[in-house]
């Protein structure tokens, strides 16, 4: 008789009370307490003895030392905490990583061995063949092969995840009490910070000498450096996505606690106020998307790659990843337009979540797509006309230039921090961000693809002499502001030249013209991220060019379009001929007449 | 470099615009909010429904979700409301993953939704019906996305849901 071995149902193994999610907060609240209390530790170092002399002063000086060498102790105790949970959410999400698999090979394992079991049953023992019963027989045998093999793993992986959850609980326990803590403070081999620090500060404008110098170091150095300085880590290019991330949550929860604090005492003053709505705003914006988890690692899906509450007038800088730019295959980095401040975080990390699931869904491979504020974009609500001085700043080329240094610093700092595969990066900007895009990559921005959208203008005339990069342009016919760039048919140019003119040499993508009614006009400018026009910065993103649909450029057949002037004249002859068709026959009539008055006045700069 | 050339033609522009978006700005800020509660609804009532269904056929265990409100344009011309709700999961099956998504589709196809498979890093589900997307990323933990189109307001209706505070999803 011949026996056919089928392996037993492998059951569901352990699954993971503690997940990389939740280990995040928990390190993220460690690492605001210890910021919080080098502060504070800090500040106790450096007090100076009011004006008392004899016993006063030197009761003082001993009162405020012993302060700062308690303080030192908990702060001893804190760093050796957070490097404990910074290495139990590294843990965590490697077994996160390693757990899908080998659950999902468990399951079609089980799956295989029914099928098998029920065909073998159908099949009969007394009419089964000698052909059909050898093949069952080596079925089962590669079963019983993959079930010996996932049972490995799944004991290799319940050991791991068991032993890093008792080496967390270790380490939390040998720095629970203040005499653990004094022994950390005292160990000849506690990090020294200021050494290190004086070395990152050496290597702060070289990314490529800071990543390798980063690399090097141990977590503890690590984590010493982002809980003394995380303003400095969160803000550097070069130091890990990963890591300037953690450094930039801890010092948003601390900035909000701080100013909440000086706000409940009455003490704020005006720039702290702007700085403590920046902080308010940019956390309750992350928080937003706290359940986006990354499916693979269990890990939430942002990153804080730059926060600085006070910065540029008071506008603050922030920039956002969904995805860690360090490890993806692709990345995206856009730039907004004028008016944004770090309290739009909001709405344009929205429109960022679009892009990124848009780009994934290329099935191209992993993206992170980046939202990135970090320069002092125009001020002023540009259709106000009692804030129009401000607007008129947008003529101003400075901002852009400017902000045009910060971006490129920014991508050398991503650029430096890669990991694996150098990654296909595509530089967005829109609007005002566009121009600032352009100033970039005239000073050698190091990017793949660029995409221009809503582009007032870029500050040379052809796109070969702006990058080596593939230069791509949306811009909707109906957008006013792309028909602000000088073309051979006029434009004011005060921001360079119209990318989508058949002359400079893009290659422009098909977006639409957007509506021709005067009250949608600023709608045709702030709808990029939508629609076909979306669709297409996603093929380009996810590197599938492709894929890109091509509108005619500007000047070239097919390319016809209304000058700003003449946009204006027609689209509000349209809109009132819409308002007048619906109230009759002579309606129509009139909006001829009013269409062609302020198409011919505009001409003649009557309204321009 | 000062640009007083375009000065002239942007406050003209600006002019034009803003009295182009008051005109737009006049329809009843009552039927806005209805149009964007109905879509709050929508995506609230899929999470109740199609999406309670999924997760008892195949197997999936609530993590955590929260929903939220963004404006659609820009600061200074927010145009409309996007509601979005987020919800993750972990996935506790016995069927292979395959079987999970084929379940998946088949159980949004039934509640209406126009769907699509996409094989990525990690398989994607896609569902469309009326305003609302229901998008499925199913690795080891299963991430839920329901995003609405923008619904057009105006601009004041925009700005009070871009205030609202993000809310927990309750899954009972």
């Amino acid at each position: 008789m011949t026996v056919i071995t089928i392996p037993a149902h492998v059951p569901a193994f352990r699954r993971m009370e503690s997940t990389p999610a939740r280990a995040l907060t928990f390190a993220t609240n460690l690492r605001a307490v210890t910021v919080g209390v080098k502060d504070v530790q800090g500040w106790a170092e450096g007090l100076a003895a009011p004006e008392w002399q004899g016993d006063t002063e030197q009761a003082h000086d001993h009162a405020t030392t012993r302060f700062a060498v308690r303080l030192d102790t908990v702060e001893a105790a804190l760093d050796r905490a957070v490097t404990a949970a910074d290495r139990f959410e590294a843990r965590l999400t490697v077994l996160h990583s390693l757990r899908a698999p080998i659950d999902e090979e468990r399951r079609s394992l089980n799956a295989d061995a029914a099928t098998l079991r029920s065909e073998i049953a159908a099949a009969g023992e007394d009419a089964m063949d000698p052909v059909q019963l050898t093949a069952f027989k080596e079925r089962g045998e590669r079963l019983l092969a993959r079930a010996s093999a996932v049972n490995d793993d799944i004991v290799d992986w319940v050991t791991r995840y068991l032993d890093a959850e008792a080496d967390f609980i270790a380490a939390l326990g040998r720095v629970d009490t203040l005499a653990e803590g004094a022994v950390a403070a005292d160990d000849p081999g506690r990090v020294d910070v200021d050494a290190l620090t004086d070395r990152f500060n050496q290597l702060a404008g070289d990314p490529a000498a800071l990543a390798a110098w980063w690399g090097r170091l141990s977590r503890a150095q690590r984590q010493a450096v982002i809980t003394e300085h995380p303003r400095l880590v969160g803000n550097t290019g070069g130091v890990p996505a990963a890591d300037r991330d953690q450094a930039n949550r801890a010092t948003i929860y601390s900035d909000v606690d701080y100013y909440g604090q000086r706000d409940e005492d009455g003490q704020l003053t005006g720039a702290e106020k702007r700085a403590h709505e920046n902080a308010r705003h940019v956390r309750d914006s992350v928080n937003e998307y706290r359940s986006q988890v990354d499916p693979l690692t269990g890990r939430e899906l942002l990153h804080v790659l730059v926060y600085d509450p006070d910065i540029h007038s008071g506008d603050g800088a922030v920039a956002i990843s969904f995805g860690d730019p360090d490890t993806a295959d692709h990345v995206s980095v856009n730039i907004p337009g004028l008016t944004t401040e770090a309290s739009s975080t909001s709405g344009n990390l929205a429109t960022t979540l679009a892009l990124h699931e848009a780009a994934l869904d290329e099935g191209n491979g992993t993206v992170a797509s980046v939202y990135w504020l970090d320069y002092d974009a125009p001020s002023g609500n540009p259709l106000n006309p009692w804030e129009v001085g401000d607007f008129g700043g947008v003529a101003f080329v400075g901002k852009a230039e400017e902000g045009g240094e910060r971006f490129s610093d920014f991508i050398d700092g991503l650029r430096a921090s890669d990991d694996g595969d150098r990654a296909h990066l595509t530089a967005i900007g829109h609007s005002y961000g566009s121009t600032t895009l352009g100033h970039a990559l005239e000073d050698g921005l190091d990017a793949d693809d660029a995409i221009v959208i809503g582009s007032p203008g870029q500050p040379v005339a052809t796109a070969d002499e702006l990058t080596d990069a593939e230069v791509w342009v949306g811009s909707r016919d109906h957008d006013p502001v792309t028909l602000l760039g000088s073309g051979e048919r006029g434009g004011i140019g005060a921001l360079g030249h119209d990318p989508a003119e058949d002359d400079f040499g893009g290659r422009r993508f098909e977006t639409g013209d957007g509506s021709l009614r005067i009250e949608d006009l600023i709608d045709n400018h702030t709808s990029y991220f939508e629609g076909d026009s979306l669709d297409n910065m996603a093929h380009i993103v996810a590197d599938r060019d492709a894929e890109v649909s091509h509108q005619p450029e500007r000047g070239d057949a097919g390319g016809e379009y209304l000058t700003l002037d003449e946009l204006l004249a027609v689209s509000s002859g349209a809109s009132a001929g819409e308002f007048l068709w619906e109230r009759g026959k002579d309606g129509v009539e009139l909006v001829g007449d009013v269409g062609g008055w302020l198409l011919e006045n505009s001409r003649f700069g009557g309204i321009l | 470099m000062a640009i007083h050339l375009g000065m002239k033609s942007t406050a003209a522009l600006a002019t034009a615009l803003a009295g182009a978006l008051a005109l737009g700005g006049c329809s009843g800020d009552d039927d806005d909010r209805e149009r964007v509660d109905a879509v709050e609804a929508a995506a609230l009532g899929a999470v109740d429904g199609v999406l309670h269904e999924i997760a008892e056929t195949v197997g999936l265990e609530f993590g955590s979700g929260n929903h939220f409100f963004n404006t659609c344009g820009e600061s200074y011309a927010p145009r409309g409301v996007k509601h979005r709700a987020i919800l993750n999961f972990e996935l506790v099956t016995e069927l292979p993953q395959e079987d999970v998504v084929d379940t998946t589709v088949d159980l949004l196809q039934r509640d209406g939704w126009e769907t699509e498979t996409i094989s990525a890093t990690v398989p994607i589900v896609i569902g469309t019906k009326d305003e609302n997307t229901l998008r499925l990323e199913i690795g080891g933990l299963v991430v839920a996305g329901i995003g609405s189109d923008c619904v057009e307001t105006s601009n004041d209706v925009a700005r009070e849901y871009d205030e609202v505070a993000d809310a927990d999803i309750e899954w009972k």
